[in-house]
């Protein structure tokens, strides 16, 4: 199958250490645009420590290093010079529990926007805040509760509210991290068919610990094992069939 | 077929029962062609009905595989080679089931038979039926070994039986030609010779089915089925 799309982050050689441990080891990717990549392996992998390698949430921890290159959009930025703000307002960045600011609906999605001066007026930010709760597909079900606080809705529709906060600042990638782990199976279907919308208009990159999520929802597929990329490829091929035994094993459930 | 190493050791034995399932249905099918060939041979009217009744025992068998594939996909949502496995399993369950049918049919020609059947082509279709249930057995064994190479070599032994058809066929032509009223007796066996053809066929997709699951890429061998090098007129 040849790829129609445009590689967006392109990593190579990426190490990562937390202290003395080695967490990832020479982490090679291509990871197209507008595509879903799902990430998958055992806890412990380095799923989570990659992804969150790509809008550099690791500086927050100390002993965290991170060698190697990640080029998104071209541009470097494993590096001193990168503006971690700007490229963090371009991927937006979604966790396996929700978390919305103590805040009503709208504040919650205007957060973002507002302190990034993407609205210039009041109605613009109100402009804003609809499109990005129709876009995650909350809208209809909070419109008429705009100013009650995010943490009274359900935990589906607090994902979502989630998600509406991070597309609101006009990402280009998003990254979710288990997003459905805390969701009921509808809740979970629901966000699964908004990631399939989204991926018209944004590159994702999911980590999730469900090999039929991740068949459901991704286009490729990358299994991680104890900090190494094991395989990457098309997700059809991977879940009927896989290059590496090691791959064939975890997804099989033969060992975990 | 590998069926250990789960780490929820209850899907090892649900993947083992399903094995056995698959064995099971086989060697059904086997004894009923056998049983019909052997019928044939003695013109045993009795024994025919006793056959054809045999072939509920077929379709509860299919039935109760069938169920435990259904619910084996729903609870363990089978990935890579199990998966593959799996699907391969629902489908050589409905062609064995469909071989029963097959091998039931030539039963029911012996049971309405009032007519003296020609003793040379049936002799002939007893041949070409032995080696139709040589390649059912081979092709249960290729399932149990789960090798694609097995499978393989099951499939092209269909080659031979493709060309005996055709042999037994102008045989049959050439005596109802011959003799129009042979014609009755000579349409049963065209019947039979055809069912052996068709089993032939099934047996073909059982092996397909089985490389498919062993090797994850569709047993493709790209030369035209010979069936129809020598009915269709070629092409100029």
């Amino acid at each position: 199958m040849v790829d129609k799309n445009n590689t967006k982050i392109l990593a190579k050689d990426v190490d990562v250490f937390y202290s003395e441990k080695q967490a990832l080891n020479k982490i090679s990717m291509d990871i197209k645009e507008k595509e879903v990549t799902a990430l998958i392996g055992p806890s412990g992998c380095g799923k989570s420590t990659f992804l969150r390698c790509i809008n550099r949430m690791n500086d927050l921890i100390e002993i965290c290093k991170v060698s190697g290159s990640i080029k998104v959009d071209n541009e470097e930025i494993i590096s001193s010079a990168t503006d971690v703000v700007s490229l963090r307002s371009k991927i937006g960045m979604v966790f396996q529990k929700p978390n919305p600011f103590p805040k009503s609906i709208f504040d919650n999605v205007a957060y973002g926007p507002s302190i990034h001066g993407l609205a210039d007026t009041k109605s613009d930010l109100e402009n804003i805040v609809i499109t990005s709760l129709k876009k995650a597909g909350l809208y209809n079900e909070v419109k008429d509760r705009l100013n009650e606080p995010g943490t009274s809705l359900s935990g589906g529709q607090q994902q979502r509210l989630c998600i509406a906060r991070a597309i609101a600042v006009n990402p280009e990638i998003i990254l979710m991290d288990e997003p459905c782990s805390a969701l009921d199976p509808i809740a979970t279907a629901i966000i699964e068919e908004l990631i399939d919308e989204l991926r018209l208009n944004y590159t994702i990159i999911i980590v999730t610990h469900s090999m039929q999520q991740a068949a459901r929802v991704s286009q490729k597929t990358c299994f991680f094992h104890l900090g190494e990329l094991i395989e990457t490829g098309d997700t059809n091929k991977i879940f009927t069939n896989p290059d590496n035994t090691k791959t064939q094993d975890y997804i099989t459930g033969r060992f975990g | 077929m590998k069926e250990e190493g789960h780490i929820v050791k209850s899907y090892d034995e649900e993947i083992k029962d399903i094995k056995n399932g698959i064995i099971e249905m086989g060697s059904l099918v086997e004894k009923q062609l056998k049983d019909s060939l052997q019928c044939l041979k003695d013109k045993d009217t009795e024994f025919a009905d006793k056959i054809i009744e045999n072939d509920n025992v077929i379709d509860k068998a299919y039935n109760a595989l069938d169920q435990s594939l259904v619910e084996i996909l729903g609870k363990r949502q089978p990935m890579a080679a199990d998966l593959r496995t799996i699907f391969s399993a629902i489908k050589i369950n409905k062609d064995l089931e469909r071989i029963g049918d097959h091998a039931t049919n030539i039963a029911k020609r012996v049971a309405i038979a009032e007519i003296v059947l020609p003793e040379k082509p049936s002799r002939d279709i007893i041949n070409m039926g032995e080696q139709v249930n040589i390649m059912i057995s081979e092709v249960i064994k290729a399932f149990l070994e789960f090798s694609d190479q097995a499978a393989k070599k099951v499939w092209l032994m269909d080659r031979q039986i493709d060309e005996e058809y055709l042999g037994i066929l102008r045989q049959l032509l050439t005596y109802m030609m011959e003799e129009p009223k042979r014609i009755t007796a000579c349409t049963s066996l065209l019947y039979m010779v055809k069912d052996l053809e068709r089993i032939g066929d099934y047996v073909q997709n059982i092996a397909e089915d089985i490389y498919y699951a062993v090797s994850g890429e569709p047993l493709f061998d790209g030369n035209p089925d010979p069936t129809w090098e020598v009915i269709l007129p070629k092409k100029k």
